[in-house]
């Protein structure tokens, strides 16, 4: 049965830094020797906010993978994907306010729970707040 | 680990303390039953009432209708919400609200020569009041003017009721039969409404008495790394103990506890950029100044989303004699650093894309 240790969410860039305007590209594929029947699968790439409140977030790219009769989807193939990132939010450490980045795999099987898997990076490079004191 | 359902904990936020599913089954009950409701009340409403032979009814009773469709709308609504907010993830539900948050309005047209960037506050605030020394005036945050009104509410309130009780109470001592319990339990209630008076006319006072700050500024947006100059003016008859224009970054966090929504903040930047002690502002004039600001190259942009922000502002704070300490705060947008790419390629349009694997 494949896990989600076997799928694979990969971004091309070594560094996971990027800059407003820069091109993000990357692909993502499931490691399994047999075909693994699943309904759907979607691709994002997203900011969300961590810290004291409450989680925002919003997507910046979205594509959908669906699986119809007579084409499987079939995702021992490597999907690439790309886009052009914004200008802002930039990432952020901040006290009680942080901004994070990701490229964000949902498959969702045709039996079993949801599969996530998430690639983090970084865009800009404003530095961490300055820690209490 | 299991969690244990606390009933009496207030609860962080929107982690759930019971079964998700129990929750969404809950509440699709619930809907279902407002909906069966509705359509019971308006079947009745229709057979028994409306539709009755050789009794028209006027309009006042057929507009009787809202009240059973009313929950059936309301029902079928809040289950196709819930549908949809199962069936679909997260970010797919996301990517359709920002594509309709994408759509152009006829009529309202974005302004080209303004920047408008994704989680960063527009800046049409500042830009569309244009400044004397220099090119733009910059807004103070009206959180004075809503304290006094809040406190002028609080007062009208509080003190109309204890007024009910107090004529009452006076009534009962000059008719020589005093309801001596009565009389007590008023005094602090009465004490509570002359501190609201005081407070309100301290709050009036300390508005007004203090004179007008002004504050202008040489452009808009800010960038980081850039140096700004602005124009301070504060008007007001004051011997000024002392007096200072601060540049400060502050972060705010809102989350839900329980039934209450709380905003946490914490400063991560401030730099006195003026600072003066011991002057005089003579009647009819005012104390101006230029001011020069200097965006670290480090900083993080304006940040705006529903519960999360970075904000930049000057506070203007000071001390005048026989007065307490006052603070006004005026809010600055820093944008990101111009990129050194084109900003429409940048700007790239969220791509739904539904397809299958080839």
């Amino acid at each position: 049965m494949t896990t989600a240790s076997a799928v694979t969410l990969k971004l091309d860039s070594s560094t996971g830094a990027f800059q407003s305007g820069e091109r993000l590209s990357g692909h993502f594929l499931v490691e399994s020797a047999t075909p693994w029947p699943v309904s759907s699968a979607e691709l994002s790439l997203l900011w969300y906010t961590a810290g004291q409140g409450e989680e925002d977030f919003a997507v910046h790219y979205f594509e959908r993978f669906v699986d119809e009769p007579g084409r499987p989807l079939d995702l021992r193939l490597p999907h690439r994907f790309a886009a052009v990132l914004p200008p802002s939010p930039l990432s952020y450490e901040g006290r009680i306010v942080k901004i994070c980045w990701c490229a964000r795999l949902r498959v969702f099987p045709q039996q079993g729970p949801e599969v996530v898997q998430e690639a983090a990076f970084r865009l800009g490079e404003v530095p961490a707040a300055p820690g209490d004191g | 680990m299991a969690q244990r359902l606390r009933l009496f904990v207030k609860k962080r936020g929107q982690r759930r303390t019971g079964s998700r599913w129990l929750g969404t089954l809950a509440i699709a009950a619930l809907d279902i039953s407002l909906v069966a409701l509705g359509a019971a009340g308006l079947y009745w409403l229709l057979a028994r009432v409306l539709l009755l032979e050789g009794e028209p009814q006027s309009w006042v009773a057929w507009s009787a209708l809202v009240i059973p469709i009313a929950p059936i709308v309301y029902g079928i609504t809040d289950l196709a919400v819930l549908v949809w907010r199962n069936l679909a993830s997260s970010e797919r539900r996301a990517a359709v609200v920002q594509m309709a948050s994408d759509w152009e309005l006829p009529g309202i047209s974005p302004q080209p020569d303004r920047p408008a960037l994704p989680a960063v506050p527009p800046i049409d605030a500042v830009v569309d009041s244009p400044g004397v020394r220099l090119s733009y005036r910059l807004p103070s945050d009206a959180v004075s003017g809503q304290l006094s009104l809040a406190l002028a509410a609080v007062a009208v309130i509080w003190n109309s009721l204890v007024a009910g009780f107090v004529i009452q109470v006076v009534r009962q001592h000059w008719a020589g039969q005093p309801n001596w319990l009565l009389t007590w339990l008023v005094v602090p209630f009465v004490f509570a409404g002359a501190w609201t008076i005081y407070a309100l006319v301290r709050q009036i006072l300390l508005t007004s008495g203090t004179g007008t700050t002004l504050l202008e500024i040489s452009d808009h947006p800010l960038h980081p790394g850039y140096r700004y100059e602005a124009f301070l003016s504060q008007t007001g008859r004051l011997h000024v103990r002392w007096f200072q224009v601060q540049l400060v970054c502050e972060e705010q966090a809102t989350f839900q506890q329980g039934t209450d929504t709380r905003t946490a903040t914490a400063v991560v930047y401030r730099e006195t950029v003026f600072s003066e002690r011991k002057f005089a502002i003579p009647p009819g004039g005012a104390f101006e100044t230029h001011i020069s600001i200097n965006i670290p190259r480090s900083a993080m942009h304006s940040f705006t989303a529903p519960h999360n922000a970075v904000s930049w502002m000057l506070v203007v704070r000071g001390r005048m004699a026989r007065w307490p300490e006052f603070e006004r705060r005026f809010p600055l947008y820093v944008y990101p650093a111009p990129a050194a790419r084109e900003p429409a390629a940048a700007a790239t349009t969220l791509r739904t894309v539904t397809h299958s694997a080839k």
